[in-house]
């Protein structure tokens, strides 16, 4: 740090705010000279937090003598050299341009689609969410070129990917990233669905679960009051169209030797129409809040 | 104890950055003549200024053409996105590792003649397993207002919080909608031809 004579008349304002840096900094070493000497945990402790304290401050202050430098040389730039000063106003344009470019790019994974230009094509990043949660991004790294080549991607084996390139590749690019965002978007939901059921609703189910990689046949069987005397109900779920994640056929069956009473025959088909229509695990969460009031039906 | 320590050593080279950061720059009221002010003003802006300005230009360049492709692609055109995040992670949730934070989306744009602003919420909880990330709020402002089918599609996924639904539906109803106008417009050059002049 430069030694300044506060007496120097034009070195005053520089005086002024180095001075008072010098005096923070003098206070910081005497603090630090005390740490050193050997004190319990809880002394050493608050002692830390006090030194933590005045290196933010004195860091603050360093910061702000270097914008107001900074503010400074422009200004007198200005003064001296006017072009030279419009050039970098035009560099801190451009600047400004191009962190709100990179924003926007950033921006575009919210619509499902994003991607990066690369040396051979382009990347395309495929998100997917079911509903409103989050979920896997796959990517797809396409090469430019006759015909239209996929170089790599992270599409899991059991999508039907070479047959969507097959129909749409080579003649619509945007139908082929959009029927690939439908399949995955649904594999996707169907695969959270499934493990909100195993993770969420473990105490309801009797058995494993079963499923198969492209999650489009489940199979479990599961009760609505664990505790009790009844047979479990068999569920089996087959969504034959694969960009949904609502299933297409699904058979609930019961497992005991004596036929169903009516009111829990009606039961059975209910929860087949409640598989058809409402997602897997909040047909379950409706089970779980039944299954207080189910308990007193049973017991009058 | 540990990350304090590490936070002050952090200060501390910070700190020193930024003295350096003092000495190296002129200040406008040391004692010298007005050219040799400029002249070490000027020296110290071109080395970093002149390059970096062609390297930006280039840089824009390539990222505008990514912009336009993205937009053509999903037919959504996004000019101004923000985000702030929030870190509401409490003592107690440290001590479990987990860790939740808010984060806060707004972006505006268009699709053909429609335009949209969204604002919404992500929540990210991490624990030992995982991470997820839910959308815990989705505020969607559309322009033109009166469309009855719009508004439909808009307050199904506002509901359900799916961005991505939101995105498609917007894009395939625009584009049928041109291509309804373009069909009713190609209609009515026919009428038009046919229809004797009285």
């Amino acid at each position: 740090m430069e030694q300044t004579n506060p007496l120097r008349p034009d070195g005053e304002s520089k005086g002024g705010v180095l001075a008072h840096l010098e005096r923070l900094e003098t206070q910081m070493s005497k603090s630090c000279k005390q740490s050193e000497e050997p004190q319990s945990v809880q002394a050493q402790e608050g002692a830390l937090g006090t030194k933590i304290h005045k290196l933010r401050r004195l860091r603050d202050e360093l910061r702000a003598a270097v914008r107001h430098r900074q503010a400074s040389v422009k200004a007198s730039i200005a003064n001296v050299e006017p072009t030279l000063a419009v050039e970098m106003s035009e560099q801190e344009v451009l600047e400004e341009k191009l962190e709100n470019v990179k924003a926007v790019l950033q921006a575009y994974r919210f619509t499902g689609l994003s991607g990066k230009l690369t040396s051979r094509g382009v990347c395309v990043c495929i998100s997917t969410a079911f509903e409103g949660t989050l979920l896997d991004s796959y990517f797809v790294d396409l090469v430019i070129q006759k015909p239209l080549q996929i170089h790599h991607h992270s599409v899991p084996v059991f999508i039907p990917l070479e047959e969507i390139a097959a129909k749409y590749l080579q003649t619509n690019i945007q139908h082929f990233l959009f029927s690939l965002c439908e399949y995955l978007n649904a594999y996707s939901g169907r695969k959270y669905q499934a493990d909100r059921l195993q993770s969420d609703f473990a105490a309801l189910l009797t058995g494993p679960l079963q499923r198969n990689p492209l999650c489009n046949l489940l199979s479990f069987t599961y009760k609505l009051d664990p505790g009790g005397q009844s047979f479990p109900f068999c569920a089996r779920l087959l969504y034959k169209d694969l960009t949904a994640t609502l299933p297409t056929d699904v058979t609930v069956t019961y497992q005991g030797v004596e036929p169903l009473s009516t009111s829990w025959e009606e039961q059975r088909a209910s929860h087949e129409t409640l598989f058809c229509t409402k997602p897997l695990h909040q047909v379950f969460a409706s089970f779980a809040r039944k299954g207080e009031k189910l308990d007193m039906s049973l017991v009058s | 104890m540990d990350t304090e320590l590490a936070e002050v050593r952090a200060l501390q080279a910070e700190i020193a950055a930024l003295r350096r950061a003092c000495e190296d720059q002129p200040a406008p009221w040391e004692e010298k003549s007005g050219v040799q002010k400029s002249f070490q003003a000027i020296q110290q802006f071109s080395s970093e200024g002149w390059k970096s300005s062609k390297d930006l230009k280039s840089q824009l360049g390539h990222l505008e053409s990514e912009l336009s492709f993205l937009s053509t692609l999903t037919g959504i055109n996004i000019r101004n996105y923000s985000k702030q995040t929030e870190d509401l992670t409490g003592t107690e949730m440290t001590e479990k590792s987990i860790r939740k934070v808010l984060q806060r989306h707004r972006l505006s744009g268009n699709c053909h003649m429609v335009t949209f602003q969204l604002e919404f919420q992500i929540l990210e909880i991490q624990n030992k397993e995982r991470l997820s990330s839910a959308v815990t709020d989705l505020n969607i402002i559309m322009e033109p207002t009166e469309c009855s089918e719009l508004s439909e599609f808009v307050s199904r996924a506002e509901e359900r919080k799916d961005l991505f639904m939101f995105f498609r539906s917007l894009h395939f109803f625009v584009e049928w909608f041109e291509y309804r106008k373009r069909t009713f417009e190609h209609f009515k050059e026919e009428i038009q031809i046919e229809t004797p002049e009285f």
